[in-house]
């Protein structure tokens, strides 16, 4: 797995590799500085992920978590394999949680504000 | 006694006059004798007859005995004959007749004398020995008796006289020798027992035994006496004599009291204790004891319990037999204590389950085993009901759960999922969490040799990390091995684990919406989504997860990716 805090208009959390509990802790770290830092809302960049179980999307998902406790929004650029897990748990339509197809419509979405239960904004 | 009966003994006579001292003194008293009756021959004419002789004759037989006696007849009978008759009657016609019954006369006269004289005196000196002898033997029986802390005494009824021998005033406290009337006695008796020793005293006067146990005080302190007596009686019922003896038993009674008062508390905490106590012989398992609790329990009286087999108080059905109890009495023998359950018969043949305790234990010295029974008829069946309801429980959950999840998670047995699994390709052990990857790309490239679709076998991989990550948190690790029948490949995970409460098994597999209240419950939502069915045994020695996907048609017919990206 290879985590990057990357610094532009927003805060981009990219995730590569494979994710279980032998290095879930270090993706929590990751977010929990990310959340530091822009507590009103990052991006996740998990479209890299190429394997990821429960332990590692409750971690993501207890990111979200915090923001939406403080009204802020996660944007997670999600593989078709945690889209589908998502779905699996009833968590593809949570409150402040936004599912992009791409790291570009994250950012603008987080930035624009246009974000709600219709999810990331479509091009 | 005897010997004072035969012979005479001689060492008496030495303690006055060494024996060898007669003779000299015999010589002496001869020549005494002759010179006396020389000088008196002139003037007294009696002097010629032989009696001064026999006279010194019979005292040195009385006082020496024989030896002396025979030395004084001699020489008295040489000198008289010498310097008397022969001096005086020589020169006469006639003086040989007279000379002749002079000697005559000595002779009979100091025989006669001198026997006598022996005679008088071996009497003599036998009763001395007598009255020796019993002094001595009174020695030996006074010795005895404070050896033996016994004390006699004697009644005499004639002459109205108590006797105590040293040792009873001694056992009573009282100086040897003070004057003794029956008040004396009943006064030294305990305060609480003089009315029983008087009525019992009386008892014995009309005739009956007299063996009886009481306190007496000395010098303010309690001692223990035992009295026995022999009386005798005359024509008329009156009491002629009366022996008896006293004996200190204060250090007995002592002993008795002690061992009474532990006999008792031993008995009063044995009879007291809420379960059942038996002791067995270690040999034969024959109950030796039992306690008043064995009635409640087994219906036997604590007498009719002794000499009980275990058998008899054995269900008798294997392994409940005479046979199974000995080996565990011996065990027990050996030191191991030895708890289990027990299928137990009471008097009436009634069944019913106890728990027991075999313990080895000395009980008065001797080897025993310990069995302490505690019925436990109501917690067999608590728990027998129990069992039934979580039977029961089961069944409805997953009867439930398979209904929820459309026939996708069954609960069963471990050995169903065994038995359903088939051929087994691969084996891993894991107890790291780092080690889940290595076996993730296993259990791949496997599903991909059998030529499984990629994204299926990314579902497989992601059902299979659920499984697995759960015997790693939950179980510190177990067993992952993939299997493969005709139809399916089936990734079985098993661990030793505490397994997951019946209870816990709804939230798992029926709540619906997204909780953050455990992965477990996500895991589960995952790998029955995920795969075609989901095979779960679970209870306290542990978890198996079988995990199985449908082979299908597309499966075998793909072509295996080229350096994929797992799952994307």
């Amino acid at each position: 797995m290879v985590i990057e805090i990357k610094e532009a208009e927003q805060t981009i959390v990219e995730v590569k590799g494979e994710i279980d509990i032998s290095n879930v802790d270090h993706l929590g770290s990751a977010l929990q500085k990310a959340f530091t830092r822009s507590p009103t809302g990052f991006v996740v960049d998990a479209s890299g992920i190429s394997f990821i179980d429960a332990v590692g999307l409750r971690t993501i998902l207890s990111a979200w978590r915090k923001l939406t406790t403080q009204g802020g929004v996660l944007a997670l650029v999600a593989s078709e394999l945690i889209k589908k897990l998502l779905e699996i748990l009833d968590a593809t339509s949570l409150p402040g949680l936004v599912i992009c197809d791409s790291v570009h419509m994250a950012i603008e979405t987080i930035s624009s504000g246009a974000y709600g239960s219709e999810g990331c904004s479509q091009d | 006694m005897t010997n004072v009966s035969g012979k005479l003994n001689t060492k008496y006579i030495s303690k006055r006059f060494p024996v060898w001292t007669g003779y000299p003194v015999t010589l002496i008293l001869i020549a005494a004798v002759t010179a006396l009756l020389h000088a008196l021959r002139p003037v007294f004419p009696l002097a010629q007859f032989p009696i001064p002789y026999i006279l010194v004759t019979m005292l040195v037989a009385y006082l020496f005995g024989v030896g002396p006696a025979i030395l004084a007849f001699l020489v008295g009978l040489f000198v008289f004959d010498y310097s008397f008759t022969a001096a005086v009657y020589e020169p006469r016609v006639h003086a040989v007749d007279i000379r002749l019954a002079g000697i005559t006369a000595y002779l009979l006269g100091a025989s006669i004398v001198a026997i006598s004289m022996v005679l008088i005196s071996n009497s003599k000196r036998r009763i001395e020995c007598i009255a020796e002898e019993l002094r001595r033997s009174q020695e030996d029986l006074n010795r005895a008796q404070v050896v033996a802390k016994i004390g006699s005494w004697r009644l005499d009824v004639q002459h109205n006289k108590l006797y105590w021998s040293d040792e009873t005033y001694r056992l009573f406290g009282i100086p040897i020798g003070t004057p003794l009337t029956y008040e004396t006695f009943l006064a030294k008796i305990h305060p609480d027992d003089r009315e029983y020793v008087d009525e019992k005293w009386k008892a014995a006067l009309r005739g009956e035994p007299y063996d009886i146990e009481h306190r007496i005080i000395v010098d303010d302190d309690v001692r223990w006496v035992r009295e026995r007596a022999e009386l005798e009686f005359g024509k008329d019922g009156e009491v002629k004599s009366a022996f008896g003896t006293v004996q200190d038993i204060t250090d007995l009674k002592l002993a008795e009291e002690a061992r009474v008062a532990s006999e008792a508390n031993y008995r009063a905490i044995f009879n007291a204790a809420n379960d059942a106590i038996f002791v067995h012989d270690p040999e034969t398992g024959i109950v030796l004891d039992a306690n008043q609790k064995v009635m409640e329990m087994y219906g036997y009286s604590p007498e009719e319990a002794r000499t009980l087999t275990i058998q008899d108080i054995s269900s008798g059905e294997p392994p409940y037999t005479q046979e199974e109890g000995m080996q565990l009495v011996r065990r027990a023998m050996q030191g191991e204590p030895q708890i289990f359950e027990w299928k137990a018969k009471d008097k009436n043949g009634r069944i019913f389950w106890v728990e027991v305790n075999l313990k080895k234990a000395i009980i008065g010295g001797q080897d025993r085993v310990l069995a302490v029974v505690r019925d436990i008829t109501d917690r067999k069946q608590t728990e027998e009901a129990l069992q039934r309801e979580q039977e029961h429980k089961l069944q409805f959950y997953r009867q439930t759960i398979m209904a929820a999840t459309d026939g996708k998670l069954i609960i069963t047995e471990r050995s169903e999922i065994e038995h359903l699994a088939g051929t087994s390709l691969a084996v891993w052990e894991i107890h790291q969490p780092d080690e889940l990857r290595v076996i993730r790309h296993e259990i791949e490239k496997v599903a991909e040799s059998l030529g499984m679709a990629q994204d299926r076998v990314c579902e497989l991989l992601v059902a299979s990390g659920e499984a697995i990550t759960n015997a790693v948190k939950h179980a510190g690790g177990g067993l992952v091995s993939v299997h493969k029948t005709d139809e399916s490949l089936m990734v079985v995970v098993s661990d030793k684990g505490p397994g997951i409460p019946a209870l816990a098994l709804p939230e798992v597999a029926l709540r619906r919406g997204y909780s953050t209240t455990g992965t477990l419950g996500m895991g589960y939502k995952i790998m029955i989504q995920l795969m075609d069915r989901v095979y779960l045994a679970t209870d306290e020695s542990g978890t198996v997860v079988g995990l199985e996907a449908k082979l299908r048609r597309s499966d075998i017919s793909a072509s295996p990716g080229m350096n994929r990206v797992l799952c994307i």
